[in-house]
């Protein structure tokens, strides 16, 4: 008897794991171990460590583990591929124009969620923040981060071997940490991990943030999730200091020839 | 008479480095089947790296949709060529052709070189792998991992989105295929592929189970661990080294990428999330040993995805990414078979 009721509780357990279980085909989302996971812990499982000391090339490696086109999880699910955004000389570097620049994951992406103006959790589709905030901010606006060019190897400004050596937001104070501060989705604030440049999606849900084309808005502020950054480009740069803002505009999205796979850089070059 | 053998073998030589039926095309002219030859400036994002031809490594490289020839020993590129359709993925090299792995065309595609080894060096398609007719979209939908066995003329195919091992001949015919599962029969997150030639054996990284799907519970998800895998090349399953500390009490690992065996009983492993190579014993599934250090400057490893081990040198070579975009080497790591 006594084990007849021990079968009937594994069996009404089973039955309450299969009723309320997503379907294994749902496993869209993700758990915290996916991205936490330590290399030396144990598997996906075993070890748990913190992001936060990391520079940006970890963080970014331990979000390519998954997206670099070979993982399809469990429930049959393929991580969508993506390449960083960098141009590394000795590496990549091909544009020297552009100098040394990179944007990691978590320039755009926030696996946390974030708290909009009122407190309320945001859409965070596609894991694109729908607003960030400084820490300091009352108002509940986002603000622009923006890197912060300076001279390379030959100590002149404004030449090609320029680099990147901070970012700064648009309290012009250089690498301001409020910069690197933003809330997540949990009521916490966390440095560097949820950074970006919330007005790319301000006023909105993404894409509709304005403009004919939400990677490359083409009125003012340029604040598309591409020329928000831009300032060296041949077109949509942010500052309005060249090009043009039509280059390809009604084209899908920038996307359409500067992919994610290619790190959003043209596959031609 | 030596010096006619010494002739006769230099003849012999030649013939198989320029002709004689190999991978590079006898026809020397430039047919309407070969693809843009236009020099990369560098690697920009490598996914997977296999052997090449004349002393050099092929990388397949994802920025540039393009097959690159990397010097062994500058590690700089020598030619490449794009893909039309450009999702080279896997790739192995047999002396009957390169076997390249495109995601765009669903395809793992067989090349022939044409030109002089260097910058000319063009590749010529010949075929698909499974009687699949040129400029027809194929079924293997994710062609992750290509291996090749020279002598035993196999040609080893991971497709990762059907998590799926098919092994076919050099002409392209199918000999079998087999799921990837391990010791529970769990089919879970194959990501590589690699062969130990002088074994017979299948090498395979697998990533687990990281989700929750029993509860949803971040606390409940310790399902299956990140492993490798062996089988034979007929598909059976032989060996396993689990990530969790159950095969070897000191072996824990969260994610394996490309792994290479060597003679002696070693597995390589790239570990992206640890920035470096772990060596195993493939017969304890102990860690024998880290190599690589974490960084961005030259020499150094950051998100390595794939190995190639040069049997005659020892000298592994990596492809590295994120900020170090480029082909590492460790000379001499991998010791003589």
């Amino acid at each position: 008897m006594k084990h007849l009721l021990r079968l009937s509780g594994i069996s009404l357990l089973t039955l309450g794991w299969l009723v309320l279980a997503p379907a294994p085909q749902a496993q869209a989302f993700m758990d915290c171990i996916e991205c936490h996971a330590d290399p030396n812990g144990g598997g996906f499982h075993g070890g748990f460590r913190s992001l936060t000391d990391m520079t940006r090339a970890e963080i970014d490696a331990v979000c390519l583990s998954c997206h670099d086109g070979s993982y399809t999880n469990p429930a049959g699910i393929t991580a969508p591929e993506a390449a960083v955004h960098e141009q590394v000389y000795g590496g990549s570097g091909q544009r020297p124009e552009y100098g040394e620049f990179r944007a990691g994951c978590m320039d755009c992406h926030n696996p946390h969620g974030l708290l909009a103006g009122d407190g309320s959790l945001v859409e965070n589709l596609q894991l694109l923040g729908a607003k960030v905030r400084e820490a300091s901010s009352t108002d509940g606006v986002g603000r622009i981060r923006k890197p912060i060019i300076g001279p390379g190897a030959d100590g002149t400004p404004g030449t090609n071997d320029d680099v990147q050596t901070g970012w700064e937001c648009d309290s012009g104070i250089p690498d301001d940490p409020t910069c690197d501060t933003s809330e997540d989705g949990f009521g916490g604030t966390h440095v560097r991990a949820p950074v970006f440049y919330g007005n790319i999606y301000e006023g909105g849900t993404w894409p509709s943030n304005g403009g004919v084309n939400p990677w490359a808005n083409d009125t003012l502020p340029y604040n598309g999730a591409c020329n928000s950054c831009h300032t060296r480009t041949s077109h949509h740069r942010r500052d309005n200091s060249g090009g043009d803002h039509t280059h390809n505009i009604t084209k899908a999205g920038c996307v359409a020839c500067h992919s994610h796979v290619s790190g959003w850089l043209n596959k031609g070059g | 008479m030596r010096n006619m053998n010494r002739v006769l073998l230099s003849a012999l030589a030649m013939l198989c480095l320029t002709g004689g039926g190999n991978v590079w095309a006898k026809d020397k002219g430039v047919s309407a089947t070969a693809l843009s030859s236009t020099l990369v400036p560098a690697v920009a994002n490598p996914r997977r790296i296999a052997g090449g031809p004349d002393g050099q490594i092929l990388v397949t490289d994802r920025r540039y949709g393009a097959v690159i020839a990397v010097d062994k020993q500058s590690l700089q590129p020598v030619w490449s060529a794009t893909l039309p359709d450009g999702g080279p993925f896997g790739i192995a090299f047999t002396r009957k052709g390169i076997f390249v792995g495109n995601t765009a065309t669903k395809n793992v595609e067989v090349y022939s070189l044409n030109g002089s080894g260097g910058p000319d060096t063009l590749l010529e398609f010949d075929r698909n792998l499974g009687d699949v007719p040129a400029g027809t979209i194929g079924t293997i939908e994710n062609a992750i991992a290509v291996a090749a066995d020279d002598k035993a003329k196999q040609i080893f195919v991971l497709d990762g989105a059907a998590k799926r091992i098919s092994v076919f001949d050099r002409k392209g015919s199918l000999l079998r295929s087999f799921e990837p599962r391990g010791s529970d029969n769990l089919l879970l997150s194959p990501v590589s592929l690699a062969i130990d030639e002088l074994r017979r054996e299948i090498l395979v990284a697998d990533y687990g189970d990281p989700s929750a799907w029993l509860s949803n519970c971040s606390f409940c998800s310790a399902n299956e661990p990140a492993r490798i895998m062996i089988f034979s090349y007929e598909g059976d399953f032989l060996y396993e080294i689990r990530g969790d500390g159950t095969t070897h009490w000191l072996t824990s690992f969260a994610r394996l990428q490309g792994l290479a065996a060597s003679g002696d009983g070693r597995i390589f492993a790239a570990d992206p999330l640890g920035a470096r190579i772990l060596v195993f014993d493939r017969f304890t599934g102990a860690i024998l040993d880290e190599l690589g250090v974490k960084g961005t400057n030259p020499g150094q490893l950051m998100a390595p995805s794939d190995l190639w081990l040069d049997i005659e040198t020892g000298d592994l070579f990596i492809s590295n990414n994120l900020g170090a975009r480029r082909v590492e080497v460790l000379r001499g790591v991998g010791g003589q078979p």
